[in-house]
């Protein structure tokens, strides 16, 4: 889900190109996630194997990081460790929709409506045990690095990039913002094209970055007042935010009273979530670690070939083109640098 | 109306506002033109002595270093320190039409926050354009030393630059006391480019100490094209894998600069 503020935040359009030569840290559940409901056949199941295991998340992880790979973006994935408890609630929610999803998505494969079955299968995926270990087995063969947060994968990343590791947190969310990363970049894809839900209808979307010094420059709130706003809209630790209290409204108060504590004490009936404290915290001051490190190996074809093709029924001429294009784009990456490296 | 304004505006200078005229008004959109080509919006600072310009790319590969002195147009006036940021690309939309033989007059008044433009020949044509946030963004001064100087005609750089292209995304140059050299080379073919001291193209070398570095391509091959529409003579300074600088010498006073970043070769 995320904290929405699309509409308040200022986001710059950017291409590809303009992000070739530099690294990004990758929320790798959210990562995943997409391609498990993206990367889907007409009647909406996964990709599987011979034996039925579902493969949509290598094949994704696969082709987006070699591609991007190739054009000199190189991308660390970072993993959730174990969520804040006063995630539970939205983590209660989603569990929720899934099975809901599940048996709506039975019913419409039963009655043979196609259109509807593939809609409600993309809303069942569900990351198993087995999926992280495959995919983390991939980037290992890739040469990929990958970091193991202590929490919050995204505000793993976020910290990763407020400490210039990598140059931007790559994320849908917003919320990497509120956790502290410097920059942000949404829709990091090949491909621009990207399905509407609902519709036969694809729309354009291009790689955009937030940057949060404008961002808070713009908003003319501090980060605290940020994250009071990002509170006042709902974040994952208060899903619900406040009734009545959308993006714009939440703004206004905040511009106004400064905080959430002084907008309770203007209006009574204004109840400030019991946890208040420690959610901001979770943003302010992250469980994270900086015991990691961030190296490229080079790719493992043959294992690739070995585990991909031999085991999981991909195309082994597909593979190896793939990873032979992304180990150039490797090399071509590490010659380019950017002027200010010179300014001593 | 919008002379009318501009006197009122006049007698109350409490607020920062500029303007200027160039009686050749494809002069000026050439400059922007060359500004055009590696970035998309940019601060200007406008001074009572002229206007400057110091911008990066977005991927900071590339910086264009720019600056109008007061004399470089035919009236120009400003009442304080003023930055606004504009859209390049949209400006140049404005500009398309230009005609040489119009004159052209740019003013700003902070308080509406917009910039004014007249073109004026036959018939007079009035733009009004809004000016962006400007961004606090500190673009770094570049420290760099440079061991080899070529100075060369824009129209020569800009054949051996486009030659270059047709055959790689890279290109690297080499500057000995008395030849200045071009190579690129692709995956079918390659070209070597060498010119002597002497030759015609070439107006001055200056070597400490045999230089090469690799650039790339897209971005030179931007800043050659830009540059050279805005100027005749061009001057490459580089060391050994270090950035280069390309300067274009203005018909007017003023200062057209570039600094584009090496590739470094693993040897």
């Amino acid at each position: 889900m995320g904290v929405d503020l699309a509409d308040l935040i200022p986001r710059v359009k950017v291409s590809l190109d303009d992000l070739s030569g530099k690294t990004f840290a990758v929320d790798a559940y959210n990562a995943l996630y997409q391609f498990l409901a993206i990367i889907r056949g007409p009647t909406g199941t996964p990709l599987m194997d011979r034996k039925g295991r579902v493969t949509s998340h290598l094949s994704g992880l696969l082709y987006r990081t070699t591609n991007l790979a190739e054009r000199g973006i190189k991308l660390v994935y970072v993993f959730d460790g174990r969520p804040p408890a006063l995630k539970e609630v939205e983590i209660k929610r989603r569990r929720a929709v899934k099975e809901e999803a599940i048996v709506k998505y039975e019913a419409a494969v039963t009655s043979g409506r196609v259109e509807e079955a593939k809609r409600y299968a993309q809303a069942t995926s569900s990351l198993k045990d087995m999926m992280v270990e495959d995919s983390i087995r991939v980037l290992d063969l890739l040469g990929v690095p990958h970091v193991q947060a202590p929490s919050e994968g995204e505000a793993q990343a976020a910290i990763m990039a407020a400490r210039g590791d990598v140059w931007a947190a790559v994320s849908q969310d917003f919320d990497s913002i509120l956790f502290g990363a410097n920059r942000l970049v949404r829709n990091l894809a090949i491909s621009g094209r990207r399905k509407l839900p609902m519709q036969q209808a694809y729309v354009q979307v291009d790689p955009e970055t937030v940057d949060l010094q404008t961002a808070l420059r713009e908003l003319q709130l501090s980060r605290e007042q940020l994250v009071d706003l990002g509170i006042l809209i709902g974040t994952d630790f208060n899903p619900d935010g406040f009734k009545g209290i959308g993006p714009k409204t939440a703004l206004k108060l905040i511009r106004e009273r400064g905080s959430i504590d002084s907008i309770a004490q203007a209006s009574p009936d204004f109840r400030p979530p019991p946890e208040l404290r420690r959610i901001r915290e979770i943003f302010l001051n992250p469980d994270v670690t900086t015991n990691y490190s961030l190296r490229w190996k080079e790719p493992d074809i043959e294992g690739l070939v070995k585990f991909l093709c031999g085991d999981r029924d991909f195309s082994e001429e597909r593979v190896r083109n793939a990873v032979t294009k992304a180990k150039a784009g490797f090399a071509v990456e590490s010659e380019k640098k950017t002027l200010e490296s010179f300014f001593g | 109306m919008l002379e009318s304004s501009i006197a009122s505006e006049k007698t109350k200078p409490a607020h920062a506002m500029f303007k200027a005229t160039m009686n050749d008004a494809r002069l000026f959109r050439n400059l922007l033109g060359a500004i055009s080509s590696l970035i998309e919006e940019a601060d200007f600072n406008a001074t009572p002595e002229g206007i400057k310009l110091r911008s990066m790319d977005p991927s900071h590969i590339a910086m264009v270093d720019f600056e109008w002195p007061k004399t470089a147009f035919d009236t120009y006036e400003c009442n304080g320190n003023t930055k606004l940021r504009l859209s390049v690309s949209n400006l140049l939309k404005l500009l398309k039409r230009t005609r040489s033989d119009e004159s052209i007059e740019v003013v700003y008044d902070d308080t509406n926050k917009k910039l004014n433009i007249t073109l004026k020949n036959k018939i007079t044509r009035k733009f009004i354009t809004p000016t962006l946030e400007p961004s606090t963004e500190e673009v770094p001064t570049p420290k760099v030393p440079f061991n080899a100087r070529v100075k060369i005609t824009a129209a020569s750089l800009r054949d051996i630059i486009d030659d270059a292209q047709a055959i790689s995304d890279n290109v690297k140059l080499e500057v000995t006391p008395d030849k200045f050299t071009v190579r690129a080379t692709g995956e079918l073919s390659s070209a070597l480019i060498e010119l002597d001291k002497g030759s015609d193209a070439i107006l001055d070398i200056d070597a400490k100490e045999p230089t090469k570095a690799t650039y790339n391509l897209n971005y030179l091959g931007e800043i050659i094209r830009a540059g050279s529409g805005a100027s005749e003579v061009t001057s490459l300074e580089f060391s050994t894998n270090m950035p280069i600088k390309v300067e274009f010498e203005m018909p007017q006073q003023g200062r057209l600069l570039y600094y584009l970043a090496p590739r470094i070769e693993s040897e």
